[in-house]
């Protein structure tokens, strides 16, 4: 890719707004619908945007945010999703909530779900469709780059409040790939 | 560097990146899909080759209106058309298609992309070439001649928006971008007569 050669320097960037964000991805929510036909089907391909988009996310977070230290538990992951991430890139508070007794496993609740705040999703669609799902890829694709493997998904979520689960699994070792020796 | 994010920042650009990767995959299956029917239709020895012909063309048509560009723009005109309305809703009535010119290029450039235009030029016969000197989908590009191809389709949503926004100030118009050194942009609107 031929982006992020360097970092623009202005604030410029920043300043749009979070409508452009919110109503962009609002249009590309209903192409996909047109396109796909199918609900569950939208929801996987916001799901693998989202993940690429976490992928990329991650190193950002990181180059911006240079006083975050290496979790050493899930405690502190839930900390940095919550207070940081969620809060720099969508501009809303969350809360962590619900810890499993294992400790691997919470609740990210958004205050606010700034991606759905034009939208109405229809009844005949609210059953299938997660409308926030990137979210859910986002958080997992940002995860992995950071060795962790996760499972994500949308508990609830209306125009007030997105609740999304979040499940460890593994922590990733570095390997070279199979016949690269 | 100011690294510390003060304020919300929109992965705007992350989430542009996605949309094109997915019309430009969703492009390249509809051409192996056309390949494939054309082949059929070849191996159908029932069919007359004119009346083939005949579909080709029409056929051609309905994916060229597949095209990723044409999809992008179409997204962008739908944002574009929404979000003038948000801008504009508290200011005075606009009037004549200078005014509106105007308010596009500072109100709402500054508010969507972020800054004003460096330019604006018409000739008064309904062109106008509006020039940003570093266009924010671009400012993370490599600066100079090396990208100008690729940055063409990045393009294409901003040209829908600004079509969209115009649109629905009253300016029926054809909106097209040139690139000639990264991150400068001009962007050319012709004015549609009204029928």
């Amino acid at each position: 890719m031929s982006k992020q050669t360097k970092f623009p320097m202005g604030i410029d960037s920043k300043k749009i707004s979070g409508e452009l964000f919110a109503l962009t991805y609002g249009a590309l929510v209903a192409e996909l619908l047109r396109d796909l036909e199918n609900p569950l089907a939208v929801n996987r391909q916001l799901d693998k945007m989202g993940y690429n988009i976490g992928l990329r996310l991650a190193d950002d977070l990181l180059a911006k945010n240079s006083q975050i230290q290496r979790c050493t538990d899930m405690h502190q992951v839930a900390d940095v999703l919550a207070k940081i991430a969620v809060r720099s890139y969508l501009g809303v508070t969350a809360q962590v909530s619900n810890w499993n007794s294992r400790n691997d496993e919470f609740s990210l609740v958004l205050d606010a779900n700034p991606l759905a705040e034009f939208v109405e999703v229809p009844p005949e669609l609210a059953q299938d469709l997660r409308y926030s799902q990137i979210l859910c890829g986002a958080i997992r694709g940002a995860l992995e780059m950071m060795h962790m493997e996760v499972q994500t998904f949308i508990v609830q979520e209306h125009s007030q409040s997105v609740e999304i689960r979040v499940k460890f699994i593994r922590i990733l070792q570095e390997s070279v790939p199979p016949g690269d020796d | 560097m100011n690294s510390l994010v003060s304020g919300p920042y929109f992965p705007f650009e992350f989430l542009h990146a996605e949309i094109i990767r997915y019309e430009k995959q969703r492009e390249k299956e509809q051409i192996d899909k056309r390949k494939s029917w054309i082949e059929q239709m070849r191996n159908n020895p029932q069919m007359e080759v004119s009346l083939l012909d005949e579909q080709l063309k029409s056929v051609k048509q309905v994916f060229i209106q597949g095209n990723a560009e044409t999809r992008l723009e179409a997204l962008g005109y739908r944002v574009g058309f929404v979000l003038v309305e948000k801008i504009a809703k508290d200011l005075p009535r606009l009037i004549t298609e200078l005014e509106r010119m105007k308010f596009l290029c500072k109100e709402f450039w500054t508010a969507v992309f972020g800054k004003q235009v460096d330019n604006l030029r018409t000739n008064h016969q309904g062109i106008y070439v509006v020039q940003d000197n570093k266009f924010f989908i671009l400012a993370g590009f490599a600066e100079g001649k090396q990208y100008v191809e690729e940055s063409a389709i990045y393009l294409a949503f901003p040209c829908g928006i600004i079509r969209g926004a115009l649109y629905n100030l009253g300016i029926t118009s054809l909106v097209t971008s040139s690139v000639e050194n990264v991150p400068a942009v001009r962007f050319h609107v012709h004015m549609q007569q009204k029928s």
